[in-house]
C-alpha cells in the first residue's frame, strides 16, 4: 500500500497494512531528511480551505506600523482594526504573523463586527481541492480546512486568539447580551458555510477543536448543538469528520467527545504531555473511532531508544491497530531550532519510523496468537 | 554527488558529474511525482539567484528555463530536445536545467510524462 491507500483504509474502516505515519506537511519542511522518511512510507497531511470569504461592503485599509501589519476595516457602523507581528521566525512564515491585537477590544467594537459578519459572502474554489489531490498523488491526504473553527471558537479569534484571551473571557461576563448577539450572528454565518462544506468535493473535513482552555460544560453549552446538527449531516453527505483535540486535559472531555460523533479524533496527545491514554480513550469512544496521535515531542529528549520503546508501547496499547494513526500536528521538525534539538528530533522521528516498521503492522503482534 | 554538492560545484566553477536539474520548489508541488523526481536527483531551488545568456562566455552559468511547450510534442521529442540542449553546451559544467513555469493545471499529465 502507498500512503494514500493506507490512510484511506483507516478512514474508511478497512484494514491497512500498517499504522499510517501522517504528520502535517508544515511539520516536515522539504529536504533530504523528509524525503527519506517519505520513501519509508510517511505521508503528508495538507490542510487547505476550499472556501474563502469576503466582506464586499467593508473597505479594508492595510498599513505597516513598525514591525506590525495593521488592517483597518471601515464599516458603516464604525472602524475596527487588527494587528499582526511580522518576521517572527519559522513558525509564522505566512503573511498573517502573530496576532497581537484582535478586532474586538471593547463594547463599541461589537456593532462594526456584527456588520462584517452579516456582510460576509463565501466563495467556493474547488480547484484548490482538485489541484492538491493531484499534486499529492499517493503521498498525502487533503484536509478540508474551510470550517476549522466552531462558532464559539470563532468568537475567540475575533478577540485576537491568545493576545485577546483575557478580554474574551471578561466580555462574556461583563457584556453577556452583546456577546450572545455576536455568537448568534456567527451561528447564522457558519450555517451558510457548513452547507457549502457539505456540497464540496472534499471528503476529509476538519471541524473545530478541543482546546482545553475552557471546560467541557462551555463546549456543551455553545458548540455541542451545532456539532450535533452538522456532523450527522456531513456524514450523510459522505464526509469523514475530525475534531482537532489538542488539549492536554482530555480526561475531562472524553465523555463529551464521545457524544460529538466525530469519525476521527485528531491531535490526540497521549501522556506524558496529555492526560488521557489511548487505552482509556478507546474504551470511551469505541473501536471504530479513529485516534490520530500527535506524537509528544518531549519524549525526544529521552533519546531514540526511549522514543522507540514509547512508540512500540503506544502501538501495542491499541490492538488491532486498524483505527490508529501516528502523526505530528503541533511541532514536528518545526520544533528544532538549533543543531542539538535538530539531532534529537531527527533521531527521535527515525525511531518512530523504526517502531512503526517493527510493531505497526496490521494486525498488531499483540493480537496475533 | 547529491544535489547540493552538484549545484554547489557548478556555481563554484568546479567539475560536476552531470547537469543539475533544478526547478523552483513551488513549481513542483510536494507529492508522489515530486518525490520521484527528487529521488532521481532533482533539487529544489528555494529562490532564484542567478541567470545567464547564451554567448556570454564560459564563466557565466546558463540557467535554463525549460520551455514547457516542448511537452506538447511526443515524450521522445522532449527527451531528444533535452539531450540536444545539453550537448549544445559542452562540456556541460556551467549549465543548469530548471523549470520556471507553473506545472499545475490540466496539462500536468503531459508535463509529468
Amino acid at each position: 500500500m502507498n500512503f494514500k491507500d493506507r490512510i484511506n483504509a483507516v478512514l474508511h474502516h478497512k484494514d491497512p497494512d500498517q499504522v499510517p505515519f501522517a504528520p502535517y506537511i508544515e511539520c516536515f519542511p522539504s529536504g533530504e531528511y523528509e524525503r527519506m522518511l517519505r520513501n519509508r512510507g510517511m505521508g503528508l497531511v495538507v490542510r487547505k480551505p476550499t472556501i474563502w470569504e469576503a466582506t464586499p461592503d467593508v473597505p479594508i485599509e492595510k498599513k505597516v506600523e513598525g514591525e506590525l501589519s495593521v488592517t483597518i476595516y471601515h464599516t458603516p457602523k464604525g472602524d475596527v482594526r487588527a494587528a499582526y507581528k511580522q518576521h517572527s521566525g519559522r513558525l509564522y512564515i505566512d503573511e498573517s504573523g502573530i496576532c497581537v491585537e484582535g478586532l474586538l477590544k471593547s463594547i463599541q467594537d461589537y456593532e462594526p463586527i456584527m456588520y462584517m459578519i452579516e456582510d460576509t459572502v463565501f466563495h467556493v474554489d474547488n480547484t484548490i481541492y482538485m489541484d492538491t489531490v493531484r499534486d499529492l498523488g499517493g503521498d498525502g491526504l487533503f484536509t478540508e480546512y474551510g470550517c476549522a473553527l466552531t462558532p464559539y471558537g470563532h468568537t475567540r479569534y475575533i478577540f485576537g486568539e491568545s493576545s485577546g484571551f483575557d478580554t474574551w473571557v471578561f466580555e462574556q461576563a461583563d457584556h453577556p447580551k452583546e456577546f450572545a448577539r455576536l455568537f448568534d450572528a456567527i451561528i447564522a454565518r457558519e450555517e451558510r458555510r457548513m452547507q457549502l462544506i457539505a456540497e464540496s468535493p472534499s471528503e476529509y473535513i476538519r471541524f473545530g477543536d478541543i482546546d482545553g482552555s475552557w471546560g467541557p460544560e462551555v463546549v456543551r453549552r455553545y458548540d455541542l448543538p451545532f456539532i450535533k446538527k452538522w456532523i450527522p449531516y456531513l456524514q450523510s453527505m459522505g464526509k469523514i469528520c475530525c475534531v482537532h483535540a489538542h488539549a492536554i486535559n482530555l480526561v475531562f472531555f472524553k465523555d463529551l467527545i464521545g457524544e460529538m460523533g466525530f469519525n476521527v479524533v485528531e491531535a490526540f496527545t497521549p501522556p506524558p504531555v496529555g492526560n488521557l491514554s489511548i487505552r482509556d480513550a478507546r474504551a470511551a469512544w469505541g473501536k471504530d473511532t479513529i485516534i490520530w496521535v500527535n506524537f509528544p515531542e518531549t519524549v525526544f529528549y529521552q533519546g531514540p531508544q526511549s522514543v522507540k520503546k514509547y512508540t512500540q508501547d503506544l502501538l501495542e496499547s491499541d490492538p488491532p491497530g486498524n483505527r490508529l494513526v501516528i502523526g505530528f500536528t503541533e511541532m514536528g521538525l518545526w520544533g528544532a531550532s538549533d543543531s542539538e534539538t535538530e539531532r534529537l528530533f531527527k533521531e527521535g522521528i527515525l525511531a518512530i519510523a523504526d517502531a512503526i516498521d517493527e510493531a505497526g503492522d496490521f494486525p498488531s503482534s499483540s493480537t496475533v496468537g | 554527488m547529491d544535489f547540493r554538492t552538484r549545484i554547489t560545484t557548478v556555481l563554484h566553477h568546479q567539475n560536476l558529474d552531470r547537469v543539475p536539474f533544478v526547478p523552483y520548489d513551488n513549481l513542483v508541488p510536494r507529492g508522489d511525482f515530486e518525490r520521484e523526481m527528487r529521488n532521481r536527483g532533482k533539487g529544489n531551488m528555494i529562490s532564484c539567484f542567478i541567470g545567464g545568456q547564451a554567448g556570454m562566455g564560459k564563466a557565466v552559468i546558463i540557467y535554463i528555463n525549460f520551455p514547457e511547450t516542448v511537452f506538447w510534442s511526443r515524450v521522445e521529442a522532449a527527451k531528444q530536445y533535452t539531450l540536444d540542449l545539453i550537448r549544445s553546451n559542452p562540456p556541460g559544467d556551467r549549465l543548469i536545467i530548471a523549470a520556471c513555469c507553473d506545472l499545475n493545471g490540466d496539462c500536468l499529465r503531459i508535463v509529468r510524462t
